[in-house]
């Protein structure tokens, strides 16, 4: 019995990774087209304005500009696969290990601030759930309605102004340096994760409320009370149980709002993320490296969500029962 | 319909207030050219840096600029951007949304399908990519805006959409033979316009979400035009000795964005 749900559950990762490989490839070739596409030559780009029409002709030859697209873009794509992501156009050096080390940088930053959020959010929304209605739900939840609306870079100055210029006590850069220990880390990384949690915290304590409030009315719940179970076991090995299920869906969701937010956290604290890379690349029109950061990120986050939907899938009985066409 | 819907609104103190906040802002982005004491774009290099006084009530930036003019004036370009941006938005999504809903089948499979890939990528980072070739410019900001909105419109417009489509009075104009285009504007749009106005608060508060950080890291409006995300990015650098620069565009930011939603979370309550 087991082993046949084990394989079913394969078989249905496998069934979703070959449909996300797939839809990864529409979008390589959808990230190529939009760069390419898109007004803005080359040539001048890199010998700016006033540079002749043989120079900038040099130019795309060197480039491989002047081939025909398809070719380009198979190219580009196996060079992807191999590890040869293509060179800079701007800083005319190889792009996999730069890209390599920001998204290190920027890996770690996302860890902390979800290791910050996830417990803060839930603890949120189940206080909020018990309390419905009452005075610490309706501050929680008007908590969350202004934090949700708040751009992080708004958010961030006001944390910069008080806790590092009114109160000196963090840096308001998070350019750690080489040589810092964990906690001096933790110290520079604080400021940036407080700035991008406010948005997250909102959406997934929301999430985890509406849950909790729907378990805490069903059937199953009375019952465990009638028979006069303990309110605290009812809670924590009952509700809490189908509750959280759909706090997976929405932190997996979140993972895309936390990449857009790393962009701008990074811009604000000047952290060497994968984010402050992918602003340096538009604002100078790097297109080599700009298709290479989009794909990286399209990856992760397809990755991420698939990841998600296995948890989700593994969790609950009545999903995978359907999802593995009734095997367990 | 429109007195019930005023009168939820203003049930609470909370919200009247937001709705007063959102209703002056708007009043300022038409008459701000009556109000401003200095012009927004005069400077001052004698008095570069001025702390907020009687004469300068929000002090001057780096260039000795009247912050409370710029304030004022920049409230223009983000409502404009926010309300062009969410108004195009949500006509394209409750198009797509009422296409997708009614007819069902492949169409509304492979609309929502390719909606989802939309929606799988950070907003930010589609638009700063599609800037950066585009250029700058306000209608490129617009139009952006507009394309990240309209999935997430398209799918709550679907969705109700599908409560609607199998009700008699469909059935009976498609017997009169009415076109797919009368049906969908005429006969289904109406039914669920209340969904949509909801829509258009909530999308209008992440349009100006989006405009203002767009602006902050320079791919929205240019200087030296006054706009509330712009404002903030030109004053980081010299925080410390002018903190007041950052923080008046900064709490107009939140006002506007914060009120707005109050607004629509009230709307959708009731």
């Amino acid at each position: 019995m087991a082993r046949s749900a084990d394989s079913g559950l394969l078989r249905y990762f496998l069934r979703r990774l070959a449909v996300m490989l797939g839809l990864l490839v529409l979008v390589s070739v959808l990230i190529f087209a939009m760069v390419e596409i898109l007004p803005g030559d080359v040539g001048n780009l890199i010998l700016g304005q006033y540079a002749t029409a043989e120079n900038v002709d040099l130019v795309r030859q060197q480039l491989g500009l002047d081939r025909p697209l398809a070719v380009r873009y198979l190219d580009w794509m196996g060079g992807f696969l191999t590890g040869d992501w293509g060179d800079s156009w701007r800083l005319g050096t190889p792009l996999a290990p730069l890209i390599g080390r920001r998204l290190y940088n920027s890996v770690v930053l996302a860890g902390v601030a979800f290791a910050f959020v996830i417990p803060v959010s839930i603890t949120a929304g189940i206080v909020s759930a018990l309390r419905r209605d009452r005075l610490t739900d309706r501050v929680i939840n008007g908590i969350s309605v202004v934090s949700i609306t708040i751009p992080e870079f708004v958010s961030s100055m006001f944390l910069i102004l008080f806790f590092s210029l009114l109160l000196p006590w963090f840096p308001s850069s998070a350019m750690v340096p080489e040589d810092a220990g964990p906690l001096t880390t933790l110290r520079y990384l604080a400021l940036p994760v407080i700035g991008i949690s406010p948005v997250l915290i909102g959406y997934i304590a929301r999430t985890v409320r509406a849950s909790m409030i729907t378990e805490l009315g069903a059937d199953y719940t009375r019952t465990a009370y009638l028979k006069g179970l303990d309110p605290r076991t009812v809670i924590t090995k009952h509700v809490l149980r189908n509750a959280l299920l759909p706090a997976i869906t929405v932190i997996a969701n979140q993972i895309a709002w936390l990449v857009g937010g790393l962009v701008v956290i990074e811009a604000v604290f000047n952290y060497p993320g994968i984010g402050q890379l992918l602003l340096q690349a538009a604002l100078v029109q790097d297109v080599p490296m700009l298709e290479a950061i989009v794909l990286i990120l399209a990856a992760i986050l397809m990755l991420s969500n698939l990841a998600a939907d296995l948890l989700y899938t593994m969790l609950n009985p009545r999903v995978r029962a359907q999802a593995t066409g009734g095997a367990t | 319909m429109i007195g019930t819907r005023l009168r939820t609104l203003l049930a609470s103190p909370g919200v009247t207030l937001a709705v007063a906040v959102v209703l002056g802002w708007l009043a300022i982005a038409v008459i701000w050219p009556l109000l401003v004491p200095y012009g927004p774009t005069a400077q001052q290099l004698g008095g570069r840096y001025a702390p907020p006084s009687a004469e300068h009530w929000l002090g001057t930036d780096n260039l000795g600029r009247d912050v409370l003019s710029r304030i004022l004036a920049g409230s223009r370009s983000v409502l404009i951007v926010g309300l062009a941006s969410t108004t195009l938005g949500v006509a394209v999504g409750t198009t797509l949304g009422l296409v997708a809903g009614f007819y069902r089948g492949r169409v509304d499979e492979l609309l929502m399908r390719s909606l989802d890939l939309l929606m799988a990528f950070p907003i930010i980072v589609i638009a700063s990519v599609i800037l950066a070739m585009l250029g700058p410019s306000r209608l490129n900001l617009v139009l952006v805006i507009a394309l990240m909105l309209a999935p997430y419109n398209a799918r709550v417009v679907r969705s109700a959409v599908l409560s609607w489509r199998d009700r008699d009075f469909v059935a009976a104009a498609r017997l009169r033979g009415e076109s797919g285009a009368y049906i969908l504007f005429r006969e289904l749009l109406p039914n669920i316009m209340g969904t949509v106005n909801v829509e258009f608060t909530m999308r209008l508060a992440l349009s100006i979400f989006a405009v203002a950080t767009l602006s902050f890291l320079g791919f929205g409006i240019q200087p030296p035009t006054p706009d509330w995300g712009l404002m903030v990015s030109e004053g980081r650098p010299f925080y410390q000795i002018a903190p007041w620069v950052v923080v008046a565009p900064a709490a107009a930011i939140a006002s506007l964005v914060v009120a707005i939603n109050v607004v629509a979370q009230r709307l959708r309550a009731s």
